[in-house]
């Protein structure tokens, strides 16, 4: 039986349309009829996994449909510890936007050693922001950094790859951080516990 | 840590930029290990006999019909319908009757239909894999969190601790 070290939030976050959410899908090709997920947009996920014989939960917030008030809730960055931020390879705005994004993070997360991923979706598209910028404003903000499409699905297990692998080498960030078995649901409301790390 | 945002990492500071080593970090873990944890993120290919992320595909699931299903009894492991994915372990949860209209599932469905009998579990944290849907009024509903099959169970956010999975869409390791 693997022995469990912790439970890891991470938040998907960028402006809308950009991919954020399908970032977190991944359809099982040839078995899905689209129009009954469809029904349902699913911004919430609990997700097990292995790492060198641990078990690790991660609970993967995805801000869709949030980032309309622009700037999210403090409770959302509340004891995360990693954070996807996400741009649009295809429009220049939402790379000219990070910086935004970028102070939101630095103003409300919690844990300072948060791992912070920043991921230049849509490559499938007309590209509007180079490779070589995304790198270099993720070297700047110290930032792990990839590209992605997530309509081919190209690059997007690797966000997640690097993004869990780094977290878990950086154990100061998770070692005391699973007492709670709690998720406060409904994140709008004031009812997150301090001590809670994933609500 | 502190959240003293004072101390954040200056993100304008040109002195302790970092190397290409931080920008992309050492993958000390092995490649199996990281292909167990691509797999379990983004779904992986759960029908494919390769899958061991969840060790579930050669695994044998049965359906409802073929379990005990008696009021109160604990659960055996419960999986998704259609891609296999674990979605909790043995004995973490409660057989309950209740009462909830649920959309569709799979094609050959009624588009809707009242379901009421749910296995019970008191944290979103007991599942080992779960998709979480928007709110629908009071209401989010559940969802394999590798394929999304979905509705297969739902959650009254004004009950944080209450969350159910629809006895009969989903299946069991025998």
């Amino acid at each position: 039986m693997s022995s469990h070290i912790g439970t890891f939030k991470i938040l998907i976050i960028g402006d809308s349309g950009i991919g954020k959410s399908s970032l977190m899908m991944r359809f099982v090709d040839g078995m899905f009829d689209p129009e009954i997920s469809a029904t349902i947009g699913v911004d919430f996920k609990v997700k097990t996994l292995n790492v060198e014989g641990n078990n690790v939960k991660l609970a993967i917030w995805d801000t869709a449909g949030q980032e309309k008030f622009r700037t999210l809730t403090p409770s959302y960055y509340r004891g995360a510890h990693g954070v996807i931020l996400v741009y649009d390879t295809s429009v220049r705005q939402t790379f000219a936007n990070l910086d935004t994004w970028r102070q939101e993070i630095d103003t409300y997360i919690t844990k300072q050693n948060a791992v912070r991923m920043l991921v230049g979706n849509k490559i499938d598209k007309t590209r509007d922001v180079q490779r070589e910028e995304g790198e270099r404003y993720a070297r700047t903000h110290k930032m792990l950094f990839i590209e992605s499409s997530a309509k081919t699905e190209e690059g997007v297990q690797d966000a997640f790859e690097e993004l869990v692998t780094k977290i878990v080498q950086t154990p100061e960030l998770w070692d005391a951080s699973y007492q709670s078995d709690r998720v406060d649901l409904n994140r709008g409301g004031g009812a997150a516990g301090g001590a809670c790390s994933y609500c | 840590m502190s959240s003293n945002t004072e101390q954040q990492p200056s993100s304008d500071s040109t002195e302790q930029l970092p190397t290409d080593n931080d920008i992309i970090p050492q993958q000390q873990l092995t490649a199996e290990q990281l292909r167990e944890i691509q797999k379990l993120l983004m779904g992986g290919t759960p029908i494919s006999s390769e899958n061991n992320a969840n060790q579930s595909a050669n695994l044998p699931l049965v359906g409802c019909e073929s379990v005990e299903c008696e009021m109160g009894s604990k659960n055996k492991q419960i999986h998704c319908p259609r891609c296999r994915s674990k979605i909790c372990l043995a004995d973490t949860a409660v057989l309950v009757e209740s009462e909830m209209k649920m959309s569709r599932y799979k094609v050959d469905a009624p588009e809707h239909e009242i379901v009421t009998r749910f296995w019970l579990l008191n944290s979103l944290m007991a599942f080992e894999n779960i998709g979480v849907s928007h709110l629908v009024e009071n209401i989010k509903f559940l969802s394999c969190a590798d394929c999304e099959v979905g509705p297969i169970g739902w959650h009254d956010i004004t009950d944080k601790t209450r969350f159910y999975i629809a006895a009969q869409r989903v299946r069991y390791l025998e």
